[in-house]
């Protein structure tokens, strides 16, 4: 075993691969990150368009497009997503992305689904008369959301979306498949060097609990602060 | 100021208006009484249309309401509202929940008159019309309405008595004081009419009183209501003309000495007699 770790030692600083792991650590934040705020702005804009008074047809239309949207990003696994738009959809567009790119989109429109259903449920879980209110003072439907439904959605579904957050995290490990560099990459690059893979892979599973359980005690700092303000 | 011509609702199959025909008038303060279930919020809530109409009309500033393609939200700032549940914004504290409508209406507005004089001034540039429109300073004017609106919503916390209140938050207040403040609200878009619906029922007993005393005063100052309430007494007092509606219809209508006083139709009298 000792031998072992020598050797993940050896890798890990004298061969520099700890550049390696930050850079994919780097980068797998960076994709979450910024797939989770894509994901919250086309999911808050997709839940606002579901409910949506239905009496237009225009409303009827767009709630079709949206509900096919959502459809497809949950019906399909991420690995195909991530394929289809890095050699399918952006070459046939004629759009050059970097890996990295492609991941942070992909994994946003992927996450802006799921989150437009969190949305949805945290809008409705706002009192009717908010808008109401917002209207009869003659604001319009999405300035309206903007200023007075979504605020208190979002902090109703604050733990959700960490919950979002943290999946978007360990989902990340399927972006060597488009050939991004993420935490896994990384690791997997440690392991061949010598073909010891045991103690790299170790590593890296410790370095994703602590992640996830890092971003977990954050979200409960956020939402005891939060219930603070709603003593006031 | 608001004419209202055989006003018709449906919530699918419950006909709930059936051609409702009044007309109120500038500085009147009309009281809406009736039995629950009646219709008497659902015509309020289509005077601004937070209920469609779907027959007759609702002519306000020269418009028909009930048509679809008017710009609702350009009237309804001239229409204020104060509801049962109160209603105020849970995440703004009282001030916000008061100037939040006007700075939204007001920077609207300022953005579009720089936009169009910009736009003037480009054209001026093309043809042979040498005269500038001066272009208002964003910055600045913003500014002075940001004061502007703010001042105007201290001045209401005064009128409804509540002046300490500017930064507390909505659950933090009694039942009184928060329909104080939707009032105040309301106000802060200085409205040419005020509806309420039925802005006490939702209240402890003895907070009913400086809610009352809040819209009287309003009424004294000469701002036209139409108030659906259950305190009688109130409607007495205040109203100048009551319309009594059941089933969807202005069953009878009249000063508040004739249809308290004397009521004439069946429906009227049951009613009064239960609730007196
Ligand atoms: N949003 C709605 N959807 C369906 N039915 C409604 C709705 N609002 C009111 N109604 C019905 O319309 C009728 C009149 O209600 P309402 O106007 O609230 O009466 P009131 O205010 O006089 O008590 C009632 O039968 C009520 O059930
Ligand atoms: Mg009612």
């Amino acid at each position: 075993m000792s031998k072992k770790w020598s050797k993940f030692l050896d890798a890990f600083i004298d061969h520099k691969m700890y550049e390696v792991v930050l850079e994919g650590l780097r980068n797998t934040i960076v994709i979450a990150v910024a797939g989770l705020l894509i994901g919250i702005l086309v999911g808050t804009i997709i839940a606002s368009i579901r409910i949506m008074p239905k009496y237009k047809k225009s409303a009827k239309i767009l709630d079709k497009i949206a509900y096919a949207y959502v459809s497809f990003f949950r019906g399909t696994p991420i690995v195909v997503q991530l394929l289809l738009g890095y050699y399918v959809l952006f070459p046939l567009m004629g759009i050059h992305l970097s890996p990295l790119v492609t991941c942070i989109l992909i994994f946003g429109l992927n996450s802006s689904a799921y989150t437009s259903e969190i949305m949805r449920a945290g809008m409705d879980s706002v009192d009717k008369g908010q808008l109401e209110a917002a209207r009869a003072l003659g604001m319009g439907y999405w300035p309206s959301m903007l200023r007075v439904v979504i605020p208190q959605a979002i902090k109703n579904i604050l733990p959700t979306l960490g919950n979002e957050f943290i999946s978007l995290i360990k989902e990340t490990s399927v972006v060597s498949f488009v050939t991004a560099m993420d935490i896994y990459t990384a690791f997997q690059k440690i392991g061949g060097q010598n073909y010891e893979y045991i103690i790299p892979y170790l590593v890296m599973a410790a370095i994703y609990i602590i992640l996830v359980l890092g971003i977990g005690a954050l979200i409960k700092l956020m939402e005891r602060s939060l219930k603070k303000s709603d003593r006031n | 100021m608001i004419e209202i011509k055989d006003l018709q609702k449906h919530f699918g199959d419950n006909h709930v208006l059936r051609g409702i025909t009044t007309t109120i008038s500038e500085g009147e303060v009309v009281a809406v009484i009736g039995p629950s279930g009646g219709g008497k919020s659902t015509f309020l809530r289509c005077l601004n249309c937070l209920e469609d109409p779907d027959g007759g009309s609702i002519l306000f500033q020269g418009e028909d309401l009930a048509d679809m393609k008017v710009d609702i939200n350009h009237h309804r700032e001239n229409i204020g509202m104060v509801f049962q549940q109160f209603n105020l914004f849970a995440h703004k504290n009282v001030l916000k929940n008061i100037t939040m409508a006007p700075l939204y209406h007001g920077k609207k507005k300022l953005k579009k008159a720089v936009f169009s004089a910009i736009i003037n001034n480009i054209c001026a540039l093309f043809s042979s019309k040498k005269e500038k429109t001066p272009v208002p300073s964003y910055r600045k004017e913003m500014k002075a309405l940001k004061e502007e609106i703010k001042q105007r919503g201290l001045d209401l916390l005064q009128k409804v008595g509540l002046s300490d209140k500017a930064d507390a938050y909505p659950s933090t207040l009694s039942g009184g004081q928060k329909q104080r403040i939707a009032i105040a609200r309301a106000l802060a878009m200085q409205p040419k009419i005020m509806l309420f619906d039925e802005p006490t029922s939702a209240l402890d007993p003895e907070l009913v009183g400086e809610v009352l005393d809040v819209i009287k005063s309003l009424a004294q100052s000469g701002m036209t209501m139409v108030i659906v309430t259950h305190e009688m007494g109130f409607a007495r007092e205040v109203a100048s003309r009551v319309l009594f509606i059941a089933d969807g219809i202005i069953t009878e209508e009249g000063t508040p000495e004739e249809l308290f006083g004397n009521p004439k139709h069946p429906r009227t009298k049951q009613f009064l007699k239960a609730v007196l």
